[in-house]
């Protein structure tokens, strides 16, 4: 699967080029088709407050403060199901996600290394500013 | 399954004025848009109802990494 890198509006600058990628969300009371960052530098997948609360994700448990470039937040880590699909491509797996907690938080919607980077071999091209995500053939 | 017509709307969709807004498109246009997820989303499942849209929301900072 490929997708071109999306260059998105900034306030002060030119437009970014960033490597964002469609993704489905299956959470227990919801399902939701979201673009989201796919972020190499990531250990885990990231959400907003209201778009884990909208998949109905347990936010009660695995609460711990969370730290980035961004400073620290508390987050809740559940397990949401992911689904990618391109073409004839369609690949759905369950991920690790941390929600951001703070409904005052602007993070955008981030698919990090866990779980989500072991099931392809991922290209971040920037020269043609393409991801390239080739599902890794499992014994 | 999201559409390959929001995708595709969503690549070629000026975005420049939704910074820090959640954008929702449908049948390849944007429909809605709000500083909220949740007014975005229900805006978007009521004009759109038989449809999935395609949500995401504009950076109005430069990504602040995990």
């Amino acid at each position: 699967m490929n997708f071109k890198y999306k260059s998105l509006p900034r306030k002060d600058g030119p437009p970014r080029k960033t490597p964002t990628i469609p993704v489905t969300f299956i959470g227990p009371e919801d399902s939701i088709d979201i673009v989201a960052i796919l972020d190499s530098g990531a250990d885990i997948s990231v959400l907003p407050l209201e778009v884990g609360e909208q998949l109905g994700l347990d936010l009660t448990k695995n609460r711990s403060p969370c730290g980035g470039i961004g400073g620290e937040v508390d987050t809740a880590e559940d397990h949401v199901r992911v689904r990618i699909a391109q073409g004839h491509e369609n690949y759905t797996f369950d991920i690790p996600v941390k929600v951001v907690l703070d409904p005052r938080s602007s993070i955008p919607v981030l698919i990090g290394r866990e779980g989500f980077f072991e099931e392809f071999e991922i290209t971040f091209d920037e020269s043609r500013e393409r991801i390239s995500l080739k599902r890794i053939a499992r014994r | 399954m999201q559409t390959n017509d929001n995708y595709l709307g969503y690549m070629t969709a000026d975005l420049k004025r939704y910074l820090g807004e959640w954008v929702a498109i449908c049948n390849g246009k944007v429909i809605s848009h709000d500083p909220s997820f949740k007014k975005a989303y229900i805006e978007a499942k009521r004009q759109c109802p038989k449809k999935r849209p395609l949500l995401t929301r504009v950076p109005d900072q430069d990504t602040m990494i995990f």
